[in-house]
């Protein structure tokens, strides 16, 4: 996570995937395209993030260790963040129906299309705005 | 017509009846028991016949007619003897004896005076009764040894007996006190129906009363055998029809052979040790013992051969009163087994051959019939019982393919997510630095550099599960890897691998501690470096909370030789006991982790593969809620493993090998 991406006032877009380089290269695209950027590693650290810097968009993975997608999700909703959208990205066959379970409002098959993931991301933003 | 006279002649119907229903049966089946009671109420008839006679010509009847007719009656109880002495043993000295009695009686009889003296008449009377109630003890005896319908019908047997002895003993004291003659003759005659009517019931039982005794032991029977098809052992399945259908038909032995379709043999296993090694000794020595091949601990039977493999052959049921005579090439296994008559059935389930059952008798068997009918409903019990294994087994196998199956599945879903993680990664790296390179024209060092470690180091992945893979599918043709052992480092590799993941992870602490400076032996260095791989990401893995991972590489020595010894300990998750023996199990994965973590449920089984293709071993220790301890065991001196066929070329280098004890 980079501190100094909370203080400006851009979009704040947190990665959650246990993968480093996966969550390297998608914080550096969404940089590039400037927007503010929070890793996590873990569901928990996920969580948390949400709970302190209130994202404006979520790019979840599935497969997390201590907390998984389904829990993050379901804390969230239940009791963070009820309306923050999620994007799931996940490298299992079943991507749509796992999707539908964390109640994303879209979702990315690793491995993804740089251009898809921000596209995605923009209508995440609109729904929110919107 | 007064009562002892009516009595009489209902009497007499019964036994002329039974004379009828035993003619026939002796013409259907000429066995010697059959001819034994056919004589007996053929006399017994004959007395019925000449007594008629004689009451019709009242004074006229000629005095020899009468003598006859004595003659005739004081032969049943010889004859009567002669039917006991087929079933059981009686002493050597007695049917002489009788048949001198017999002889006495007649001379007497026919040249004493028509009117004998009462002490004559005395002893002709307590010569009769003593030896029906000899036989009459006899029959007793053999009911309470027998079971079901025969036990019936030998008690039917003694009990007409005994009033058969009842009705002579009134007749004589009739005739040697006058005075009170009406008595003794009322007696005479209650008695004469009453044995009518037992040997009745006993000799010729109507269907209906014989299934109402075949009921109970039909029922013990069914009782005992409902729970069979659940037993773990077919041994013990056998074993348990062998004895009930020995208690339901009252005989001391029974055997029981399984069809086994592609050796087409029958397979006997004789119910003690004792009993297989006496027919072991027995027919071992005995040249002609043709059909009939020992193994182990059971004996295989050809069908044709033999009483059993002959009821098998033509499929029906085969009755031999004397082995001996009808089974001489075998009298040697017959003489070990201690009988003397055999019964075999099929045992068939529709169109579906299962076996035979065969119950063996130590002498010829009196109700031959009763007993070939409760063993074929016992056979039809064994088929359903053996049937009913048969579809349990399937159906455990067919689960047990489907649990397979979907553990394939799921194993090919998780390869895929394992593939497509750090392919996305190299993806997106590619993608990232495209984008940049277009828009700024240039990439500075510092992210280049991150890239190109990532891309690295998620393609080194990629490559290890595809190793990994070709493995596996060496594997599922039942292959052994093509090791390619060469002298390493077991420490300085340990180190490299610890290294690595101790930097990857930020949550766990990995330390590897050791005592050598190094642990060399004669291994493959790649597949052993992904042994160490697949435990250390395990412990990681299943350690999601955190905590020390414990790697140790020390050297043992016990009386398999000298080993390098690697452990790892985690303070994760751990393993329910449940799981622990099925841990190294391909597609195994425990019950606290299934669905939850992912993972293939190869790593384990595949690290086994390859250590015991070394030559050495791999245990685990774990406590549910406690973390795991992984122990491998590598020969330092290479050995051959005993489970792999082929160990490929290069496991034992050449000229410096020293095999280990």
């Amino acid at each position: 996570m980079l501190p100094e991406a909370l203080s400006e006032k851009r979009p704040l877009v947190l990665v959650v995937d246990d993968n480093r380089p996966v969550r390297q290269a998608i914080q550096w695209a969404l940089e590039e395209e400037g927007f503010g950027v929070l890793t996590a590693g873990d569901g928990e650290e996920a969580v948390r993030h949400v709970v302190e810097h209130q994202p404006a968009v979520v790019i979840l993975d599935i497969n997390l260790p201590l907390l998984d997608g389904y829990e993050v999700s379901r804390a969230l909703r239940e009791r963070y963040a009820q309306d923050v959208p999620i994007l799931a990205v996940t490298a299992d066959g079943q991507a749509h129906s796992k999707a539908v379970r964390v109640g994303a409002y879209d979702y990315l098959r690793k491995p993804f299309d740089l251009p898809d993931l921000l596209a995605a991301v923009r209508r995440g933003l609109q729904q929110r705005g919107g | 017509m007064s009562l002892d006279l009516a009595l009489q002649y209902l009497a007499w119907a019964l036994y002329v009846a039974i004379f009828v229903l035993a003619l026939a049966r002796v013409l259907r089946t000429p066995t010697p028991a059959h001819w034994d009671i056919a004589a007996f109420f053929g006399t017994s008839a004959a007395v019925i016949v000449l007594s008629t006679v004689e009451g019709v010509l009242g004074g006229q009847a000629a005095a020899w007619l009468s003598d006859l007719t004595g003659a005739l009656i004081m032969a049943l109880p010889y004859l009567l003897l002669r039917l006991v002495a087929t079933f059981t043993s009686v002493p050597r000295w007695l049917l002489p004896a009788a048949a001198a009695g017999l002889l006495l009686s007649t001379v007497a009889l026919v040249l004493g005076p028509s009117d004998l003296p009462t002490p004559v008449v005395l002893l002709l009377v307590a010569y009769f009764v003593a030896l029906t109630l000899f036989n009459t003890w006899a029959f007793a005896r053999e009911a309470a040894h027998a079971a079901g319908v025969t036990q019936r019908r030998m008690q039917a047997v003694a009990l007409g007996s005994g009033f058969l002895a009842g009705d002579i003993l009134a007749a004589g004291l009739a005739a040697v006190f006058p005075a009170s003659a009406s008595a003794w003759l009322l007696l005479n005659g209650l008695c004469g129906l009453a044995s009518g009517v037992a040997y009745y019931v006993g000799f010729t039982p109507p269907a209906w009363l014989r299934r109402s005794w075949q009921a109970p032991e039909l029922h013990t029977f069914l009782a005992r055998t409902a729970r069979l098809p659940y037993l773990p052992d077919i041994r013990d399945v056998v074993a348990e029809l062998k004895a009930h259908a020995a208690a339901a038909v009252g005989t001391p032995a029974a055997g029981l052979g399984l069809w086994l379709e592609d050796r087409g043999v029958l397979r006997f296993a004789p119910s003690t040790a004792e009993a297989h090694e006496s027919l072991v000794r027995t027919l071992g020595s005995s040249p002609e013992t043709k059909g009939v091949r020992f193994t182990m601990d059971v004996f295989d039977l050809e069908p044709g051969h033999m009483i059993a493999g002959r009821a098998f052959a033509e499929q029906r049921t085969l009755l031999s009163t004397d082995v001996f005579r009808d089974d001489p090439d075998y009298a040697a296994f017959y003489q070990a087994l201690g009988v003397h008559a055999a019964l075999a059935t099929p045992i068939t389930s529709g169109s579906r051959r299962l076996g035979v059952l065969v119950v063996y008798a130590p002498r010829a068997p009196l109700f031959a019939e009763s007993d070939l009918q409760l063993v074929q409903v016992l056979a039809d019990q064994a088929a359903t019982v053996l049937e009913s294994r048969r579809l349990l087994e399937e159906a455990a196998a067919a689960h047990a393919r489907a649990e397979t199956n979907r553990l394939k599945d799921e194993f090919l879903a998780s390869i895929s997510h394992d593939l497509r993680n750090p392919l996305a990664a190299v993806r997106g790296m590619a993608q990232v630095l495209q984008r940049h390179l277009e828009r700024h024209g240039a990439v500075d060092a510092e992210r280049l550099g991150t890239a190109l470690v990532h891309i690295d180091s998620s393609t080194m992945q990629m490559m290890r599960l595809i190793d990994q893979l070709l493995d596996y599918a060496r594997w599922q043709m039942d292959r052994p890897l093509e090791l390619q052992p060469r002298a390493m480092d077991l420490v300085a590799l340990t180190r490299r691998v610890v290294d690595a993941h101790a930097a990857a992870s930020e949550r766990h602490r990995v330390v590897l501690q050791t005592d050598e400076a190094d642990v060399t032996g004669v291994w493959d260095e790649e597949r052993i470096e992904r042994v160490i791989q697949n435990l250390l990401r395990n412990a990681l893995k299943y350690s999601p909370n955190g905590g020390d991972v414990l790697v140790r590489v020390g050297r043992k020595h016990d009386e398999g030789g000298d080993w390098a010894v690697l452990s790892v300990q985690d303070h994760g998750l751990g393993i329910p006991a449940a799981d622990l023996p099925h841990v190294f199990e391909r597609f195994h994965r425990a019950g606290n982790v299934a669905g939850r973590i992912a993972g293939t449920g190869i790593g384990l089984a595949a690290a086994r593969q390859i250590v015991e293709q070394h030559g050495g071993t791999v245990a685990v220790e774990s406590l549910e809620g406690n973390g795991s301890t992984f122990v491998v065991r590598l020969p330092l001196a290479p050995r051959q493993s005993p489970p792999s066929p082929d160990p490929g070329p290069g496991l034992v280098p050449g000229g410096e090998v020293r095999h280990a004890a």
